[in-house]
């Protein structure tokens, strides 16, 4: 292979993601700093990840399109061939689309350009014809961020009449949806920690 | 209209869907920027929403106190990237992020920063990017931009919103009070004397919806309602 050419002469800003990041999105980020790649040279600059999830990763991607398999034999040498930012791609290992968390991310974005809404409004107007949203599934998310602090209840529930929030300017944290854990904790990945366990008041 | 529950079947929505929807599949000799407009209490934002949504795409709504920084930094939150510390720089990220992810930019209240420098980031955007941006403004919107030469001839659209009608107001009944049905001359009277207002017909659907539930009814028409008033948005007239 000849030095002079270089695939990647244009040098990419430097867009960084705010917030906590999970495995993937470290990885994703590795990758996309070190363009040409084997798992061991990820491997050795990620603390704390097994290599077993990076591997893991990598074949999402290859399915996906996103990397390249330029040198075959052992180890093998990767290139990263599809940029797509910052976000990591949400793969399965066959490398389709992970659809998951869509829900919180339409919710959180609608919540966003409203201002003013209740559980309803959320559900009708955060649903596109691709994914539709329950409205328990908005009332139990709406309910969520209010213990957290995000919104304010400005009208009370009352029979007949559903109960109508304002999200808080100040609260917008970051593009990422807080997201309920197991445990029915509210979590924030623009944050990185945990906004409100349940019991706190 | 859509069996579904997503507001996907109003006009304005549709409308904007589609127009979004050409402009990202263009051909690469075609400019990249769309503009909505029209009076407020629409639907516009509504239309913003869904769009969003569908195109997972990048939404700030602009303030009138915003400057260069302030919108570059909007932008690059609602991109979870972390600001550099000058605006070129900045600029630089946001047409990074715009053209790798191929997703679409909103900008809505476009009005607040046309008549600023501000807009000159939007055309530095859309210049280092060569993505797809979508903004969305009041009536005089198109005016104000054809004052910016540059501006005017890289829209590939024109999106302007239309007044709610009949079958708009009957999606919206619809959505909003599944548990009532709404009989057809209620529907007609309540676009009307809403004037094709989406705000108001909601408010006018919440109202009606609230007596069929107090009178315990799963279905209403206009002699139910009688002479109760709809809510108009005018200053209420005297009644002696």
């Amino acid at each position: 292979m000849t030095t002079a050419v270089k695939e990647n002469k244009r040098r990419p800003a430097h867009i960084e993601r705010i917030g906590g990041l999970n495995k993937r999105d470290r990885i994703w980020a590795q990758i996309r700093k070190q363009r040409d790649f084997d798992v061991k040279s990820l491997y050795s600059a990620l603390d704390g990840i097994s290599k077993g999830s990076v591997h893991h990763y990598l074949e999402c991607l290859y399915a996906g399109g996103y990397i390249a398999i330029v040198i075959e034999s052992k180890p093998r040498q990767y290139r990263l061939i599809k940029d797509c930012g910052v976000e990591a791609p949400r793969l399965r290992k066959d490398g389709s689309e992970v659809s998951q968390g869509r829900i919180n991310d339409n919710m959180w974005r609608t919540m966003k350009i409203l201002k003013t809404f209740d559980w309803l409004d959320l559900s009708r107007i955060a649903s596109t014809d691709d994914l539709q949203i329950k409205p328990v599934t908005a009332k139990r998310y709406v309910e969520a961020l209010c213990h957290a602090r995000y919104l304010h209840c400005v009208g009370a529930s009352a029979p007949g009449s559903r109960a109508v929030y304002r999200f808080l300017p100040h609260m917008n944290t970051g593009n990422r949806a807080p997201m309920i854990q197991s445990d029915r904790s509210l979590y924030d990945p623009n944050l990185g920690k945990i906004v409100y366990q349940r019991g706190e008041k | 209209m859509s069996s579904k529950n997503t507001i996907a079947g109003l006009a304005n929505v549709s409308l904007c869907a589609s127009a979004l929807d050409k402009a990202l599949h263009r051909p690469a000799h075609l400019p990249g920027m769309i503009v909505m407009y029209g009076p407020s209490g629409i639907g516009k934002s509504f239309s913003a929403a869904y769009c969003a949504n569908k195109y997972q795409a990048y939404y700030v709504e602009c303030k009138s106190s915003w400057t260069r920084k302030a919108l570059l930094m909007a932008i690059l939150n609602s991109m979870g990237v972390m600001p550099a510390k000058t605006l070129p720089e900045m600029t630089e990220q946001a047409c990074e992020q715009l053209a790798l992810s191929g997703k679409p930019l909103i900008i809505d209240e476009m009005d607040h920063i046309v008549e600023k420098k501000a807009v000159e980031i939007v055309r530095d955007l859309y210049e280092g990017s060569q993505g797809t941006i979508l903004m969305i403004g009041e009536e005089r919107l198109p005016a104000k931009l054809k004052a910016w030469e540059r501006f005017h001839n890289r829209i590939l659209d024109w999106v302007p919103a239309q007044l709610a009608d009949l079958s708009d107001c009957a999606a919206l009944a619809h959505l909003y009070s599944p548990e009532v049905k709404f009989d057809d001359d209620l529907l007609i009277e309540i676009t009307k004397k809403s004037k094709g207002i989406v705000r108001r017909i909601c408010v006018n659907i919440e109202q009606v919806r609230r007596v069929a539930i107090d009178a315990g009814v799963a279905k209403i028409n206009l002699n139910d309602w009688g002479e109760r008033v709809f809510y108009t948005g005018e200053a209420p007239s005297r009644r002696l």
